[in-house]
């Protein structure tokens, strides 16, 4: 062998040597990247390249080394037998790298669609994340608003002083706030009294509730009206309303929304102020007639005590003289009366203990025929100091009051008297009840009428209580009532703890 | 008469050419395909490489160098196994496919040497394929 011809043998067999290591260094390279990635699917087409290639490197780079081996072994020949077979073997190799590569388009756009659909997921998915980012924050931000609002309106459902009452179509109640609870009485009153429909305390009639309710299904609403409504303890008051309707939860019925106020006090207020007015014109046409009637009553009486003195011996004429003196006085007394209501004459005021004026009057009427079977009870407050009085004329109102209170309840029965301070609108509360029949709501307007009386003829002028009234009132203070048919009356004499500057002609409204 | 016509075909003597034979230098066409078929798909991959935008990645343009070097190994097998067709038909061997129109010149002889050494070829082209991966796997790992 020339030294040409070995460095060509040499040079072919470096390089089929170089060709086969570079080939499975590609191949291991190829595998590691499969191996980081191995969903990536160009990894793997470049692993099947690098298979393809190492086949064809071994086919075609081995043969070169076995066929210089053969010649450096003088075994050229076998070459001849191996020859077509290497050949063979090389030019498949050579197709199926060829073959392999031409999946490099295909596979590539498999490759991109899958990149681009990773892309569109990772976007879809970036954007569902900021989706539910936003969402979060906007429900955080709408539950915020909805509890600002909630407890906004649960705030003026729970402070307001009106009753606000939710309802549905048959009256049963949904919902009533505290004043509501307040107004019918007290949470557990309206417990005790087993209140869950409108018509167990508003529109008891028959019918009542369904009337209302087709004038609110036919108007949508309701003005403000006057109803009475008996609360849970059975206490009738005047109450204000207003309805509206409103659609139910799933639109398929109706709810009512009251509004409800109490007007109880505006309706006695009203009640007094117009009582007043009517006692104070009372006043004035009494104050005039008793003056006018007094004077000539005075004459009549002055003149019959001048004829009676001349009658030195018992005749028809002296009885009659004593007839007239007798009825005169009479009068008189029904005069002063009128004047006492009328506030004409002075009262003669000084500081008086009013639990020791309260005692000489029950002592003063226990020792009347007709109490031996009534309990006089006394609850005196020791807060309570003396007062700036006319002694004799609160004497009178209080005898009046304990009397009016025996004649109620006959010939047995209880009567309390009880004194407390009102520290808060400076004047002492003065307490008469009785166990008696009551006072009914027809005759409660008259009471304080002059002349008005339930007795029978002869039994009392009807007086009483117009005179009381007219003396509290000179004394700056008022007279209340609280009554109901056969279940007694409770009196309450109010008298400030000031000295009160009396007007002596005329009267307060 | 279907029937018929078809034993008529298949009974008569004539010389049976179906199945083709396969003889002389078949083997050396079908190698040469393999050869422009290799060719074929190196320049799709080429092509493919730089449509794609693949080449802007450092290992995509060493594979694409490799695939150059590959088409210039396969050009180079094609022209060496032409010459030695002719070199062959010249000696007075049956297997030559082409004839140049020169005979026996001195400097075929020296192409043909040249050519024969493809490893000039065929080596840098796996070593580039090399590189290349190596890069795919460094910018993989990077």
């Amino acid at each position: 062998m020339s030294l040409i011809s070995g460095v060509i043998s040499a040079v072919d067999i470096i390089g089929a040597i170089l060709m086969i290591a570079f080939a499975f260094m590609s191949l291991r390279l190829a595998m590691r990247l499969v191996r980081r990635e191995p969903h990536n699917i160009i990894h793997a087409y470049l692993m099947w390249i690098c298979i393809a290639m190492a086949v064809f490197a071994v086919s075609r780079s081995a043969v070169h080394i076995i066929r210089q081996s053969l010649d450096l072994v003088g075994n050229a020949g076998a070459w001849q037998f191996i020859g077509p077979y290497s050949g063979a073997v090389n030019t498949f190799t050579l197709i199926v790298v060829g073959a392999v590569t031409l999946f490099f388009e295909y596979t590539w756009s498999i490759y991109r669609q899958i990149l681009s659909d990773k892309q569109i997921l990772q976007a879809t998915r970036g954007e569902l994340m900021d989706l539910n980012e936003n969402l979060e924050r906007r429900v955080d931000e709408r539950t915020r608003a909805l509890a600002d609002s909630e407890r906004k309106y649960r705030e003026v459902f729970e402070v307001s002083r009106d009753m606000i009452l939710l309802s549905d179509l048959e009256g049963r109640i949904f919902a009533l706030n505290p004043a509501g609870y307040e107004i019918l009485g007290g949470a557990a009153d309206v417990s005790a009294a087993h209140i869950e429909y409108c018509q167990d305390f508003l529109f008891r009639g028959k019918d009542d509730w369904k009337k209302i309710v087709t004038v609110i299904r036919r108007r949508q609403w309701l003005p403000d009206m006057e109803f009475d409504m008996v609360n849970a303890r059975g206490e009738k008051r005047r109450i204000l309303l207003s309805a509206s309707l409103v659609p139910g939860p799933r639109n398929d019925e109706g709810r009512i929304y009251f509004l409800i106020k109490d007007i109880e006090k505006r309706r006695m207020i009203k009640e007094q102020m117009a009582r007043a007015d009517k006692l104070a014109s009372i006043g004035e046409l009494s104050a005039g007639i008793a003056h006018e009637i007094n004077n000539p009553l005075g004459i009549i009486l002055g003149y019959a005590q001048l004829m009676l003195r001349e009658e030195s011996i018992p005749s028809q004429r002296s009885e009659d003289l004593k007839t007239i003196e007798r009825h005169v006085r009479t009068c008189k007394v029904i005069v002063e009366d009128l004047l006492n209501f009328a506030r004409v004459s002075p009262a003669k005021k000084e500081m008086n203990d009013i639990h020791g004026l309260i005692d000489d009057v029950i002592k003063f009427t226990y020792y009347d025929s007709g109490f031996d079977r009534v309990v006089i009870e006394k609850d005196y407050d020791p807060d309570v100091k003396p007062l700036f009085i006319d002694e004799k004329k609160i004497k009178q109102v209080f005898v009046n009051l304990i009397v009016n209170a025996k004649y109620a309840m006959g010939e047995k029965g209880s009567i309390k008297i009880s004194t407390c301070l009102n520290e808060p609108d400076k004047r002492v509360e003065v307490r008469v009840s009785d166990t008696g029949c009551g006072i009914s709501e027809q005759d409660m307007l008259k009471i304080f009428d002059p002349f008005f009386t339930t007795k029978p003829t002869g039994v009392g002028t009807g007086l009483g209580l117009s005179v009381s009234y007219g003396i509290v009132k000179n004394h700056g203070g008022d007279i209340q009532v609280k009554s109901e048919p056969g279940a007694g009356a409770v009196f309450t004499v109010l008298l400030p703890l000031e000295p009160h500057h009396e007007h002596i002609i005329g009267w307060e409204k | 008469m279907v029937i018929l016509l078809f034993f008529v075909l298949i009974f008569m003597p004539d010389a049976a050419i179906a199945t083709q034979g396969h003889r002389g230098i078949e083997g050396l066409y079908v190698h040469l395909i393999a050869h422009v078929f290799f060719i074929f798909s190196m320049v799709l991959f080429v092509y493919w490489i730089q449509k794609g935008r693949l080449i802007e990645a450092a290992g995509w343009k060493y594979i694409r160098y490799s695939a150059y070097f590959f088409i210039l190994w396969n050009i180079d097998c094609i022209v060496v196994h032409l010459l030695e067709s002719h070199l062959y038909k010249i000696a007075g061997a049956s297997l030559g496919i082409l004839i140049l129109p020169v005979s026996n010149a001195a400097w075929i002889n020296g192409i043909y040497y040249f050519m024969k050494m493809d490893h000039f070829f065929c080596v840098p082209a796996m070593a580039f394929l090399f590189l290349g991966l190596k890069r795919l796997l460094e910018e993989e790992l990077s």
